[in-house]
């Protein structure tokens, strides 16, 4: 019962220190689920991080899960995601109740275009780390080129594009797979 | 019957959205959008406020999307929902995390799907950057598109450049500054 409460308090306390996101949220982990509470191990971590990045979902909340299922099997797991998202499930509602009134003001509404602007310039910038580990074969690029296309010029529904494009580049793997295992063989 | 229709759509955002992070927005602005739940000039809102709020910005859109069809119920079922597949998904992979980390089809799936994320985030940006400012004008090419495009270029630049550090929290609020100076 002691772990479970240490376990809501601790991720409880991420969720409110997790600005940022992504490569921020490591760095916090990592203080406080490694090095505070050593419920999991820096290679542990690291593992759970990049296992966290392949699944569809939030990453946070997948690392969450992992961490908490490790340390105290389902409750555990349920215990750390809830007390995770808690923070910023109020926090929007409320932050949101707060200002909506003051949105349509100009000064406000300048403020959150240049935001939105810098949003978009911090996209990007995942834009070119994720080609680092999306872009192995310049086929991938195709796919890549691909998938924007879908999204952007038809209006295919953007769930139906990305069941045909994950089922592409499975397939495209698959392929070259069976290429390389021909290969070794004839050696 | 809301609650109903939230608990499955944002289910379906949860078990489809590789990539995780700005990844999802698309999967939002599309199912929002053609549920008439809420606009895109209403949600870039959320987005911008989201900035300053921790946690994964997924939640804040689930929360508020959620609490606009119904309520703080609402934004609890659509909220619950998007963590739901990957919540499955994560406790059965460390329970068989040794099988799932050999298994060469796993594996080809895994990495398959990750251009088509590229594909996500480039709409993502458009969807955040540019198309709220195109739906102002229905046009492409205006005065204020230019200087979007402009204030996008120097971001990119900021946030790669070597020389200075700095952090996502001051970075928003630069450009909060940028965008009262020069819109």
């Amino acid at each position: 019962m002691k772990i479970l409460l240490e376990m809501f308090i601790t991720f409880f306390k991420i969720g409110c220190l997790a600005f940022g996101g992504g490569y921020a949220v490591i760095a916090i982990l990592q203080k406080e689920v490694v090095e505070l509470k050593q419920w999991v191990d820096n290679d542990e971590l690291t593992d759970i991080m990049a296992i966290s990045q392949t699944l569809p979902g939030i990453i946070f909340v997948n690392s969450a899960t992992m961490i908490g299922y490790r340390k105290k099997g389902l409750l555990g797991a349920l215990v750390a995601t809830l007390s995770s998202i808690l923070p910023t499930f109020f926090l929007i509602l409320l932050l949101t109740f707060v200002i909506w009134g003051f949105t349509d003001k100009l000064i406000v509404r300048k403020a959150f275009t240049g935001i939105l602007l810098g949003v978009t310039a911090l996209i990007l910038n995942s834009v070119k780390k994720t080609w680092k580990t999306a872009v192995k074969h310049y086929s991938d690029i195709v796919l890549a080129f691909m998938a924007t296309a879908l999204l952007l010029f038809t209006k295919v529904n953007v769930v139906i594009i990305l069941l045909i494009m994950a089922g592409l580049g499975f397939g495209k793997n698959l392929f070259i797979m069976i290429g390389e295992g021909k290969k070794n063989g004839l050696n | 019957m809301d609650l109903i229709e939230l608990f499955f759509v944002f289910l379906k955002i949860g078990a489809v959205s590789f990539g995780g992070g700005y990844a999802m927005i698309p999967f939002f602005e599309t199912e929002m959008v053609s549920h008439n739940w809420v606009s895109l000039s209403d949600y870039v809102k959320v987005i911008a406020i989201a900035q300053v709020v921790p946690g994964p910005f997924a939640v804040d859109s689930s929360s508020y999307i959620g609490f606009k069809v119904a309520g703080i119920v609402g934004a609890l079922v659509a909220t619950i929902a998007l963590c739901i597949p990957s919540f499955t998904a994560s406790v059965i992979i460390t329970k068989y995390y040794t099988q799932f980390k050999t298994n060469k089809y796993v594996n080809a799936l895994l990495i398959g799907v990750r251009p088509a994320v590229l594909g996500l985030l480039i709409s993502a940006a458009y969807i955040i950057g540019l198309k709220p400012i195109y739906q102002i004008n229905n046009t492409l090419i205006s005065w204020t598109m230019l200087k979007a495009l402009i204030v996008i270029g120097i971001g990119y630049y900021v946030l790669n450049q070597k020389k200075v550090k700095i952090g996502t929290f001051t970075f928003i609020v630069a450009t909060a500054v940028v965008g009262i100076i020069i819109f």
